[in-house]
């Protein structure tokens, strides 16, 4: 009696879940094997990061490279683990909401102690 | 002839003399100290009496006797008594200071040649010189017993004098205390008195023990039942509501529930009003730290416990019958929901039991909250309960959202949901995004109480702002969460009544969803005197400018909506009516308040707590008891009393503007918010105040009543009384047991002319 | 009291939030009640007690899903296509974890305020002389010892792969490789906690030591001595650095543990019955639960632990 309209993943024995091709490194039929692809990225992603952290770069390089590097991995681990590649719009809109209050918050709590940035004005070049 | 009248004279001048003398107060206040038997007996049963007019001993006067830590016997030991506190701090000067001391044992005597103490002859106390009643500090010899295996109690007096007056205005507290000698048994304390609430409490349990005990005794009298049959009867009655998850019934429970925790907090603030009433010194009705926490609790109670549950009471009931659900997405969360709420207000009022509540103000302000000079462990339960409570909170919000968004009924597209429904589903998203904030606030509160961080630690170089950042990022859009739902009962209300439909919805649901937006980005303003960045401030500032123009939108949509209609005057629209001239109020102070250098000066006033009154008494709670009144016949199938709902509503408001305009005065004048007194050149208005307040206390008990009474007696309602259009009007009053026997189909006016 | 789809009263709401009230009053009194108001250990019963009644209502609530086998009778019609692209329960877990984001995103920012407020310890600035003025992060403690950072970040990665592994296993209907692949999340989930733990006590008890720091301008932090700020150990009353690393790392880390719970139950009900084609849902919503929290660590990690 429910009429589910989730024809999106209606999961049979073939899958019609399709990988992007540089993700798994050419055509791969096999979801388990594309996920297991996904996951040598992740580790891959993350031998970067330590390398990185070794190299002891400035802290503005060292920030942009974790974040940057972070930021991959959240896309990796949000798309294929989580399946919003395949989801319906609404995933991604729904997950995409807390986007301008998460920015809010960093801003103004992470940024306005007495330290951090003495007078936003000059930083904003005014 | 002279010599006659000299006679008559001189015996009128004796006589006069004599009738003077013996009409001389010989109260034991004597500037001489206590020097004769009788007065002696007096200061031993009754305290320094003649001073006080009320008496009693006051808490604000500290009488502190230094002793050693025990004693050997024969030895001779230094006593220092000093006395701090009371009508004035002045530690010498004229006329300052008395004491009286005894021992139980053991022998007191002054010092040899001191002029300020003296040991009356014949008697073994020490008490003060007329010279010594200039100082506030005493020192004198004791000279212990033979034994050295008993204790010794010394009872010490302390006066503390106001300079003038005679013996009245003058404070004095007493202060016992026991030494022990060195091969003492030292007897372990008895627990000391219960403080005033506590008192309180167990009044109130006693009683329902009492009525408990009535009601289960009558049952099975009048009905011949025994005791275990007259239990399982009610535990029949009471487990289905233990056990719910039905909307309509957990709704029901939330706003019976947001109710009770509405009055109690209501004697709390009539509490702060009668503390108010006149300037007092501490411990005079309440000790200043009681009347911390007595307006901490008061706020805490009544956003959290009062007007956030009516608010969930009512979207509970009314949002499935207006979207054409049969209950929530997720029923059993809804009951958890609720359940958390009573069980969290007990852990958060468990302060009371236990030395007192929180006192941080319900905005719990670092470093004070989180150091020791907040009550514990009641500043502890303050934060406990409210983690649960935001618990409540967040799953209401998955729980709301999930449902407005995907259960609704044919027909029922977002643009044609009922306004009060958007409002709800605004408030629930922005529950969702601040909620979460507070809660891991509340957290890092608990850890740096508990367990040592250093988030708020100033020497550990934290910064105590970061308190007021997370909790008014979360503070702010929390009252909005309370007010969008009261102006969606209001647009409810006053299409109803006024015959139309609302003038201008899809401009009222955008000033809706841009108020909530909007919100986040205001909470600066709660900040303005804490040496924030300027440019921080002048954003900040702007931004709550902005937020007015949606809510003005909105009012004059409903302006519009009026007078493009043709007006019903019931009690429902009466109160809508009332709700938004006192909201408007209260909106224009705000913006008055959002100007950064007119807040400067306001900040912690009573102009805030004026304009905060005004658009949460006069906007939440009587946009809410309008919709008590409108919406009561759908949950009970009876009418309301309408000329008792006039009254209630010519009392409420008149008494409500009669309180809380005048506060407005006294915050221009200066006058500080949470202090338990105030200069007395204010304390006509105050006194003002605190009596219009009562009224208006009391004045609800009429809608207490018309609601029990209309329960019994009032008239069938039907389906549709009001003749309204949304779909809760559709089903019966009250609804089915599941709400809507077939799922209806919104159809528009206009499709129904074909 | 509606029972027409299924939802039928229940005790469990009442009895859980009842129970939490006692969880709360135990613990509140245990560390802050007493004569001298650090706390009256005999409260720690009641605490216990408390948490007890919460695992009980806890298992009287799943008690429902233990014996169900379909998903039929929890599905409500939808009306309206775009909102009913993804089940209920689906777009529940999702706003649920609207809030989670919340969550972290308050922690992070509290902790980028502090590291904001005052410069990195750096040997050639003024103000840093004395070392306490700057920060001394907690991947400097943690730096000689690394490796069991980066274990448990592998660690959580594959496990959030063994639970998408599990979900594939359950719609290709092999219950018994479900079964293993769940039970694989346990262990690998449970061998973080555990290494966090113990990463936790070296720490607080101030072992991994590289070299110490002289005080003296000009001695190398970069080469990862220890400040003599943490001379005594690094926990959360030692400074702010700790106090933020222990409280983000710790809601972490209970997290993880949450989700072990859930996990212990997913495992039980897959053996007793097996999840299949027909009925994998749960392990879907739980897969998106343990993602997040895999996801919040991609975060923790390089700032916490690398830099």
């Amino acid at each position: 009696m429910s009429e589910e309209t989730n024809s999106e993943h209606a999961h049979d024995e073939h899958h019609d879940h399709p990988f992007p091709t540089w993700v798994t490194f050419g055509h791969t039929k096999d979801p388990i094997e594309g996920f297991l692809k996904v996951f040598l990225w992740l580790v891959f992603w993350t031998l970067l990061e330590v390398g990185a952290i070794l190299q002891e770069f400035s802290f503005g390089v060292t920030m942009i490279v974790l974040f940057g590097i972070a930021a991959i991995k959240c896309w990796f681990i949000g798309s294929f683990f989580m399946h919003m590649t395949w989801d319906p719009p609404l995933v991604t809109r729904t997950a995409a909401v807390p986007t301008f209050f998460m920015i809010v918050l960093f801003l103004a709590i992470g940024l306005t102690s007495p330290g951090a940035v003495d007078d936003l004005r000059a930083v904003c070049g005014f | 002839m002279i010599t006659t009248n000299l006679k008559k004279l001189s015996i009128g001048f004796l006589i006069a003399i004599l009738v003077a003398i013996t009409a001389f107060p010989t109260g034991n206040g004597l500037p001489t100290g206590i020097t004769d038997q009788n007065t002696t007996e007096t200061v031993i049963a009754n305290g320094c009496t003649c001073h006080n007019t009320d008496t009693q001993a006051t808490n604000s006067v500290i009488v502190n006797l230094t002793l050693p830590g025990n004693f050997t016997s024969g030895e001779t030991y230094t006593l220092i008594l000093n006395l701090s506190g009371g009508p004035n701090e002045l530690s010498d000067g004229e006329n300052r200071g008395g004491f009286f001391i005894t021992a139980s044992d053991g022998e007191l005597s002054p010092i040899a040649n001191d002029s300020l103490v003296q040991k009356p002859f014949g008697l073994t106390h020490l008490t003060h010189t007329v010279e010594g009643n200039d100082y506030r500090e005493w020192t004198f010899e004791w000279t212990a017993p033979d034994k050295q295996d008993i204790s010794v109690e010394f009872v010490a007096y302390g006066n503390s004098v106001n300079g003038g007056d005679g013996s009245q205005n003058d404070y004095w507290n007493k202060q016992a205390i026991t030494l022990y000698g060195v091969d003492a048994v030292i007897e372990i304390e008895t627990q000391k008195e219960l403080s005033g609430p506590q008192k309180i409490i167990y009044a109130f349990a006693i009683i329902a023990v009492t009525l408990g005990v009535v009601v289960i005794g009558n049952q099975m009298v009048t009905k011949d039942q025994a005791f275990e049959e007259v239990l399982k009867g009610y535990w029949k009655a009471i487990y289905p509501w233990l056990t719910t998850t039905d909307h309509k019934y957990v709704g029901t429970l939330y706003i019976c529930t947001g109710f009770a925790w509405f009055f109690i907090g209501g004697i709390l603030g009539l509490l702060i009003r009668w503390q108010l009433m006149e300037p007092r010194v501490d411990g005079d009705f309440l000790t200043y730290e009681e009347y911390n926490s007595t307006f901490t609790m008061h706020g805490t109670t009544m956003i959290f416990m009062a007007a956030m549950p009516i608010i969930f009471g009512f979207a509970n009931y009314l949002i499935p019958l207006q979207i054409g659900a049969r209950d929530l997405a997720f029923p059993r969360l809804n009951a958890l929901s609720y359940w958390l709420l009573p069980t969290g207000g007990i852990v958060l009022y468990m302060g009371y039991f236990t030395g007192g509540a929180g006192d941080v103000g319900w905005t719990g302000y670092t470093p004070y909250s989180s150091g020791d000079s907040s009550t514990t462990p009641g500043t502890d339960f303050w934060v406990a309960g409210q983690i649960m409570l935001g618990a409540s909170s967040t799953l209401t919000a998955i729980n709301f959202m999930v449902t407005m968004l995907r259960m609704r009924a044919p027909g029922v597209t977002m643009m044609r949901l009922p306004l009060f429904s958007w409002s709800i589903l605004i408030t629930v998203f922005l529950l969702l995004l601040s909620i979460p904030v507070f809660t891991v606030a509340l957290i890092l509160l608990m850890a740096d109480r508990t367990f040592g961080t250093l988030y708020f630690n100033i020497d550990a170089g934290a910064d105590p702002i970061l308190w007021q950042h997370l909790f008014w990022y979360f503070g702010h859009p929390e009252v909005y969460i309370v007010i969008l739902p009261a102006f969606g009962v209001l647009s409810e209300i006053i299409t109803t009544f006024s015959r139309r439909p609302i003038f201008g919805y899809t401009s009222m649901v955008y000033a809706m969803a841009t108020i909530g937006v909007i919100s986040f980005i205001v909470y600066g303003h709660h900040m303005f005197t804490t040496g924030a960045d300027p440019l921080f401030r002048f954003i900040v500032m702007l931004t709550t400018m902005l937020v007015a123009v949606p809510t003005g939108i909105k009012i004059f949509n409903w302006l519009a909506t009026m007078t493009g209609g043709s007006i019903v005057l019931k009690t429902p629209m009466v109160f809508a009516l009332g709700t938004v001239i006192t909201f408007t109020i209260g909106g224009i102070t705000g913006i008055v308040l959002a100007s950064i250098p007119i807040d400067i000066a306001l900040h912690d006033g009573y102009f805030v707590v004026a304009h905060f009154h005004y658009v949460l008494v006069g906007g939440t709670i009587f946009a809410f008891i309008g919709g008590v009144y409108y919406w009561y016949p759908k949950m009970t199938g009876k009418m309301m009393n309408e000329k008792l709902g006039l009254l209630h509503f010519a009392m409420s408001f008149i008494f409500f503007n009669a309180a809380f305009y005048p506060m407005h005065n006294v915050g221009l004048s200066g006058m500080p918010r949470r202090y338990a007194t105030y200069d007395a050149s204010l304390a006509d208005m105050n006194e003002f105040i605190s009596i219009a307040a009562m009224i208006f206390g009391f004045s609800q008990l009429i809608f207490v009543y018309n609601v029990f009474y209309s329960y019994k007696n009032g008239e069938e309602a039907g389906d549709d009384p009001w003749d309204g259009w949304s779909l809760e009007w559709t089903t019966s009053s009250p609804p089915p047991h599941n709400s809507f026997t077939e799922i209806p189909t919104l159809k528009v006016a206009e499709e129904e002319k074909q | 009291m509606s029972d027409d789809y299924g939802h039928h009263g229940t005790i469990a709401p009442f009895l859980f939030c009842v129970a939490t009230a006692v969880m709360f009053i135990g613990l509140v009194m245990a560390t802050a009640g007493g004569e001298d108001k650090t706390g009256d250990t005999g409260y720690w019963f009641i605490f216990f007690f408390g948490l007890a009644g919460m695992l009980t209502g806890f298992m009287i609530w799943v008690q429902d899903y233990w014996n169900q086998t379909s998903e039929e009778s929890e599905e409500i019609e939808v009306y309206h296509e775009f909102w009913g692209t993804i089940t209920t329960r689906k777009f529940g877990m999702w706003i649920f974890l609207l809030t989670e984001v919340m969550v972290f995103s308050t922690l992070l920012s509290a902790y980028l305020r502090y590291r904001a407020a005052v410069p990195d310890y750096d040997p050639t600035l003024a103000e840093c002389v004395g070392i306490d003025p700057c920060w001394v992060p907690a991947a400097d403690v943690i730096r000689s010892h690394l490796i069991f950072g980066i274990i448990n970040t592998f660690a959580l990665l594959l496990s959030s792969l063994t639970v998408v592994l599990a979900l594939y296993a359950a719609k290709n209907n092999n219950p018994k490789a479900t079964t293993r692949y769940l039970f694989a999340t346990l262990v690998l989930g449970s061998i973080f906690l555990v290494l966090k733990l113990w990463e936790w006590g070296e720490m607080k008890n101030g072992h991994f030591w590289g070299e110490e720091c002289s005080v003296t301008v000009g001695q190398d932090i970069a080469n990862h001595c220890i400040a003599p700020k943490y001379e005594h150990g690094f926990w959360l009353d030692t400074s702010l650095e700790g106090s933020t690393f222990y409280i983000t790392t710790g809601t972490h880390g209970a997290h993880v543990f949450i989700g072990l719970i859930a996990l212990v139950y997913l495992i039980a009900k897959a053996n007793k019955d097996g999840y299949n084609e027909e009925y994998h849902d749960t392990i879907e919503l739980f897969g998106l639960y343990w993602h997040y929290v895999d996801l919040v660590w991609v975060f923790v990690f390089p700032f916490f632990y690398l830099y």
